[in-house]
């Protein structure tokens, strides 16, 4: 793995230090005044129910770093104004991102930029640091792009990421995340803000298999007519291992569909987390949300928390949702094994179709080699 | 030879199969007619080694040695088919991936050479030929979207693939139309073989005009309650189980 980052176009740099405390971690900065005051998110927040921030970062006694990231296309690093809009009336990840000393990338992609290739973001290395890396994507009109991060750290850390997209009308990102932190002490915080435009379409596959403890948010708002949101989560979660994916996707404009399918596989005593909601507002008419989670408990202990929630204020949409969690169903393994496969290897069948059918939802086959190794390990 | 002991099966505490007694010898195929619910497909699922029915008594001999204790996987490498009532849908295996790993395994537990891809699929091809199964199906996941009838034709190509020595045949002809279920007749008459034996399990004497049965099985409250020749399947379809059911 590459770990240039001296010809990163990183702003604010910093130089690592002792943090004994948390708040050595934070910029001096409103959001940072903010957090001071508010306190990190802890489940006594709605949208935090299922995980507590605060109580995951107690043990961790790290210092602040740069992101230690390699692009494999610098050609798109240009300075963008894209800004995804929140609140910051209650904490949340969009300002714990804001808050931290971080680094920031920017990528624009021009009208119409249409790659053969995929930009890949490898990051890396992270022992012993807090990382917080703010994206920003502006994608204009016209563009076809396949962007695709991977993270692969040994040793402990903290990486908190925030990616502000912007897609305009007519074009297309497809976004890939490939998740293999360290699972014995890591943690992964991340938030996914999606503008959509008229005929945009952002469509973003995660897999993953890493961290010991790990959020995933993700807040798409369709603001143009026709576009098409599309969110794929695979956690694959064993030991003691935590991720929780809490989705927001807001309707704000006729016409638009979204898709959301995740499936969790959770191994020994690991816990899993779905939240997922759409939001159509009044003038959202024709929307067609869908959404499907499938969970698979191997073990006992495993645990899965899942809450689907609709909240419409339009009346002629379309909207459906579907959530279902148990052990490995007997009946299709026992026809396989009635079939002459061996007990072992038609569970394997069985599990692999159950990931394969998400990692269908997204054509790119480097990918797709990449992630299939990432399960057949964890599956060995 | 399949010789079934006085056998007793319980599934979640409730008794089925209440101390049946059937042989079916090599070369013969076997049929057996019931009221519904009378323990039909608890016997299938029993013979081919389903775990959540509990053996309460007797025993399952395969040439004489007791097959109670094995695997379904290790039964069908012993040649213990059986073509599914209701045939389950895999979502996300494709039929070819299935079908091959499915050869191999049992293969394999032989100690045969796995088939290569290239052997296998010729192999494929000229038994779908023969049950008139096309391509496109093939291309699918295991039963998913198929209709009633194309769910039966592919137990029967899998049957055709697997070459076992004893099938069980549950509702195998249930939803199919006279086209469909004449290719399944020939299907099962071109396996016919003096090594080879089948249970037929059906509702209809129809099925039985184009598999002739060396003998016909009542099964009524867990056991047969009487057997007799291809004469008896119609004699039932005119006089119904009652008679039968109450002599038991
Ligand atoms: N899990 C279960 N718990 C309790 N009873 C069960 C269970 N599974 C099956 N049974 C009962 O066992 C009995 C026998 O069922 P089986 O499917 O063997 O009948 P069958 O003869 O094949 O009927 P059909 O002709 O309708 O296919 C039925 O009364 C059924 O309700
Ligand atoms: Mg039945």
């Amino acid at each position: 793995m590459n770990n240039n980052v001296t010809s990163l176009p990183v702003k604010s740099r910093f130089r690592p230090e002792n943090a004994t405390h948390f708040f050595d971690l934070f910029d001096h900065n409103e959001y940072a005044d903010q957090l001071r005051a508010q306190g990190l998110p802890t489940n006594l927040l709605e949208r935090f129910k299922f995980s507590n921030l605060a109580q995951a970062l107690k043990k961790a006694s790290l210092t602040a770093s740069d992101p230690q990231i390699h692009l494999s296309d610098m050609r798109f690093c240009a300075e963008n104004n894209v800004v995804f809009d929140v609140a910051h009336n209650e904490p949340s990840l969009w300002t714990v991102a804001r808050a931290l000393r971080g680094g920031d990338v920017h990528l624009t992609f021009p009208k119409n930029t249409k790659l053969d290739q995929a930009i890949y973001l490898n990051w890396a290395d992270h022992v012993g640091t807090m990382q917080n890396l703010r994206v920003k994507i502006k994608v204009e009109s016209g563009c076809d792009i396949i962007f695709v991060e991977k993270t692969a750290a040994r040793g402990n850390g903290w990486k908190n990421q925030s990616i502000e997209i912007d897609v305009a009308a007519n074009a297309r990102l497809i976004h890939i995340r490939l998740l293999d932190d360290d699972v014995a002490s890591s943690l992964h915080t991340s938030v996914i803000g999606a503008v959509l435009a008229r005929d945009a379409r952002y469509e973003c596959l995660t897999v993953n298999v890493g961290s010991s403890w790990s959020r995933h948010e993700y807040h798409m708002k369709l603001q143009g007519e026709n576009g098409f949101a599309g969110l794929y989560g695979l956690n694959l979660l064993k030991g003691s291992q935590f991720s929780d994916s809490t989705i927001l996707i807001e309707h704000q404009a006729p016409h638009c569909q979204s898709s959301q399918f995740f499936r969790n596989l959770i191994d020994d005593s690991a816990q899993g987390v779905f939240q997922g909601k759409i939001h159509v507002h009044q003038i959202a008419q024709q929307t067609d949300g869908y959404q499907l989670c499938n969970n698979l408990l191997l073990s006992p202990q495993a645990v899965m928390n899942v809450k689907p929630e609709l909240e419409i204020y339009a009346d002629d949409v379309k909207c459906s949702h579907g959530t279902t969690t148990g052990a490995l169903d007997e009946t299709p393994l026992f026809y396989l094994r009635s079939r002459g496969i061996p007990e072992r290897d038609a569970r394997r069948l069985l599990i692999e179709s159950f990931v394969g059918e998400v990692l269908d939802k997204i054509n790119h086959d480097p990918s797709r080699t990449e992630a299939d190794a990432l399960i057949a390990h964890w599956l060995s | 030879m399949i010789d079934i002991q006085n056998l007793s099966v319980e599934i979640d505490g409730k008794q089925i199969l209440d101390g049946l007694n059937l042989t079916i010898p090599d070369g013969e195929v076997h049929a057996i007619m019931g009221p519904n619910g009378a323990g039909k497909s608890t016997l299938s699922y029993v013979l081919a080694g389903r775990e959540d029915y509990v053996v309460t008594g007797g025993d399952i001999l395969l040439n004489g040695s007791s097959i109670l204790e094995k695997s379904p996987e290790e039964r069908a490498a012993a040649g213990i088919f059986l073509a599914f009532q209701y045939p389950v849908e895999i979502p996300g295996v494709q039929m070819t991936n299935f079908l091959k790993t499915s050869v191999n395994a049992i293969r394999k537990q032989r100690g045969e050479n796995e088939l290569e891809a290239l052997d296998f699929l010729k192999l494929m091809k000229s038994r779908q030929k023969e049950l008139g199964i096309a391509d496109e199906m093939l291309k699918r996941p295991v039963n998913v979207g198929f209709s009633g009838g194309e769910k039966k034709r592919n137990e029967i190509l899998q049957m055709a693939l697997l070459e076992p020595t004893f099938a069980v045949l549950d509702e195998t002809d249930s939803g199919l139309d006279i086209d469909a279920l004449k290719i399944v007749a020939d299907g099962v008459n071109s396996l016919r073989a003096p090594n080879r034996s089948f249970l037929v399990i059906t509702h209809y004497q129809r099925l039985l005009d184009y598999i002739v049965p060396d003998v016909v099985h009542i099964l009524a409250k867990g056991k047969i309650v009487k057997s007799g020749d291809a004469s008896l399947a119609l004699e039932l379809e005119s006089k119904g189980y009652a008679d039968f059911v109450e002599a038991a």
